[in-house]
């Protein structure tokens, strides 16, 4: 094949590829800037006629009057939207928090010494990777109800921990593994194990441990299976557990399209801001 | 300055023996090379030395005094590690004041040695510097700068220079060496480069196995190599292997290999006949020559050109590689027959069952 037909079957690639990803994400975030009529209208409109913000006043509890005087209502599910918001921020920074903190030791540990056991124990730390969450769910419920942790943002965040610490141990410690071999170097200028991992290797890992942290954050602000069964209505309830409420109302597709936009708004941020460390991974 | 000894020195991982019983003298000032392919046991001896890897059983002397186990910042040695590994995330600076860092000497005092440092490889320029804005070979300076630093008993260098081009290499071998030299500091050195062990060292010891197989002065071991694996790898183009017999034969003592009958000359005259030797000649021993009973016919199989002279690599008859150095001038398809006569006066004659020399009058035992 020649280079100009394979450069033209790779932009072929990342057009398919662009337009899997964006034309859905498209099609719903436009919803969220028209108004109900304008949703419904067969043929359906590609761009919104008339952009407005009415959607995004309604989820968090203020009627919107547009340009022609028409009042759009408040939605009803407005203060679980509110809750949702403030707990998966809650939920997402804890657990972010205290994954990196437990996750950088233990991933140094099991990459860059030799300890009994290693391989049966990694494979366990490993193993809760490859369980689905569903098959968690019932034990993890009914121990919930015996300890009270039903509908608490406390009893979340543990049961978040235990898909999120895997995972990031999995990515870490392969980043530890391809690091050079610093502690020697560190053992001759006379510093101790723990030095040298506090202050010469953590900061080594600087992006590594960045973009554990973004893993983390993002399967935390994601986490909906868990979330749905423990703490949907409650006081605890995080955001794509309330997003899931709109299927039991009235039909707002402009509501559900503004909450939508909410919640992959911290996922698209992140992933922008931290593109330099996120291709820096492959080269440490 | 120190003088290094390893007395009975064996490490093992789990039921695998990395070094055996290595019995080592270091002398004081001496840049002494270790030498050997890789996996065979070199730098875990290195490791043993600078405190990095524990002993699983002998001892190691500094001066007479025991630190077998001290850590190895208790040892003042200072290491240069494989492509001159520094802190990638501290400045050329600060990598330096790390050597320096847990000594307990001033503030001040730091600053005057990390500048006299950096003045001594040439470095001043360069202090501000990350490692990923420095080249290989201005790496290389900033790691050696780090070991000089802390004016150690001895430098440990494990492979600094394996990572760098050819030309750089060759510069840098040079500074190593006058940097030794001015400081006179002990030096031990591993590498798996013959050329720079040859161009190195005071003394070579060559490692195989995790055992030594011989130290001594780069003219001795490459003239008078102790073991056919050090008559091997020593030299370039290495040494040609002759599979044969001694006898004798009208008064005279002669090489038989085949049709070949080669007089033994010089100091091989007095091998004594055996049924099975092995005649070790350097390529650049060997002439081509007019077929005769004296002359050993080979295959050509490839011609390599150096410029001043050209290398003939040969099949011969049972299939051992011989090559033969001639002049630049030579021509030759590959495939055709010639004939190649050598100079016995400078062949050895190992004993293919010990792989030792069989030296005048006597058969060596191992």
């Amino acid at each position: 094949m020649t280079r100009s037909r394979i450069t033209i079957w790779l932009v072929l690639a990342i057009a398919v590829a662009l337009i899997w990803t964006f034309l859905p994400m498209y099609w719903t975030v436009k919803f969220a800037f028209m108004t109900k009529p304008e949703i419904s209208r067969f043929p359906p409109l590609l761009f919104p006629p008339d952009p407005n913000l009415a959607s995004f006043f309604n989820i968090f509890g203020s009627d919107y009057t547009l340009a022609d005087g028409t009042v759009v209502p408040a939605s009803g599910q407005a203060r679980q939207i509110i809750l949702g918001l403030r707990n998966s921020l809650i939920v997402s920074v804890v657990v972010t928090a205290v994954t990196i903190f437990v996750v950088t030791p233990l991933s140094y540990v099991f990459a860059r010494m030799e300890f009994p056991a290693k391989g049966k124990l990694l494979a366990a730390v490993l193993l809760s990777v490859s369980l689905p969450p569903v098959s968690t769910l019932i034990p993890f419920y009914v121990l919930y109800v015996q300890l009270d942790l039903v509908g608490t943002l406390f009893g979340l965040i543990i049961i978040t921990l235990t898909i999120t610490i895997p995972i990031v141990a999995w990515v870490m410690i392969g980043f530890f593994r391809n690091m050079p071999p610093i502690e020697q170097l560190g053992r001759i200028d006379g510093f101790s194990r723990l030095y040298i991992f506090t202050r010469i290797m953590v900061p080594m890992a600087r992006s590594g441990i960045m973009v554990a942290s973004v893993i983390a954050f993002l399967f935390a602000w994601n986490e909906y299976v868990y979330a749905q069964v423990l703490v949907t209505g409650s006081t605890a309830v995080t955001l794509p557990a309330a997003m899931s409420g709109f299927l039991f109302q009235a039909p707002e597709p402009g509501h559900l399209a503004a909450s939508i936009f909410l919640s992959v708004l911290p996922p698209f941020v992140i992933a922008f801001f931290l593109q330099k460390h996120i291709a820096e991974m492959n080269f440490v | 300055m120190a003088k290094i000894e390893l007395n009975n020195v064996v490490k093992t991982f789990g039921t695998q023996h990395a070094v055996k019983n290595l019995d080592m003298t270091i002398e004081d000032g001496e840049l002494l090379v270790l030498l050997g392919p890789s996996g065979c046991g070199k730098s875990t001896t290195m490791n043993m030395i600078a405190g990095l890897t524990d002993v699983t059983s002998g001892h190691i002397l500094f001066d007479g005094h025991d630190v077998t186990t001290l850590p190895p910042h208790a040892r003042n040695i200072a290491m240069v590690f494989q492509s001159s590994l520094l802190y990638p995330h501290l400045s050329a600076r600060r990598n330096i004041y790390m050597s320096l860092k847990r000594s307990g000497l001033s503030r001040s005092d730091i600053e005057a040695r990390i500048a006299k440092a950096a003045e001594t490889v040439n470095v001043a320029h360069l202090l501000d510097k990350m490692p990923n804005q420095l080249s290989g070979g201005e790496r290389q300076r900033v790691a050696t700068a780090k070991a000089i630093v802390r004016e150690p008993d001895c430098f440990l260098l494990d492979e600094p220079l394996s990572a760098l081009d050819a030309a750089l290499r060759l510069t840098l071998r040079a500074e190593l060496v006058n940097l030794q030299k001015r400081i006179e500091t002990t030096m031990v050195f591993v590498t798996h480069d013959q050329v720079e062990a040859m161009t190195m060292g005071d003394r070579i010891g060559v490692m195989r196995d995790g055992g030594l197989e011989q130290i001594g002065t780069p003219t001795e071991i490459y003239n008078r190599p102790e073991t056919l694996f050090v008559a091997g790898f020593v030299g370039t183009p290495p040494m040609n292997f002759l599979k044969g017999a001694v006898i004798d034969e009208a008064g005279k003592r002669l090489f038989v290999r085949g049709a070949l009958r080669l007089p033994l000359t010089g100091e091989s005259a007095g091998t004594p006949p055996a049924d099975q030797v092995i005649l070790a000649v350097r390529p650049h021993r060997m002439t081509l020559t007019e077929p005769g009973e004296q002359a050993l016919p080979l295959k050509v199989y490839a011609i390599e050109h150096l410029g001043n002279e050209t290398i003939v690599v040969c099949d011969s008859d049972d299939h051992d590689r011989i090559r033969i150095v001639v002049g630049s001038e030579f021509a030759a398809s590959v495939g055709s027959t010639l004939y190649a006569g050598l100079d016995t006066s400078h062949a050895l004659m190992f004993d293919p069952a010990t792989e030792r020399p069989i030296r005048a009058g006597k058969r060596e035992v191992a």
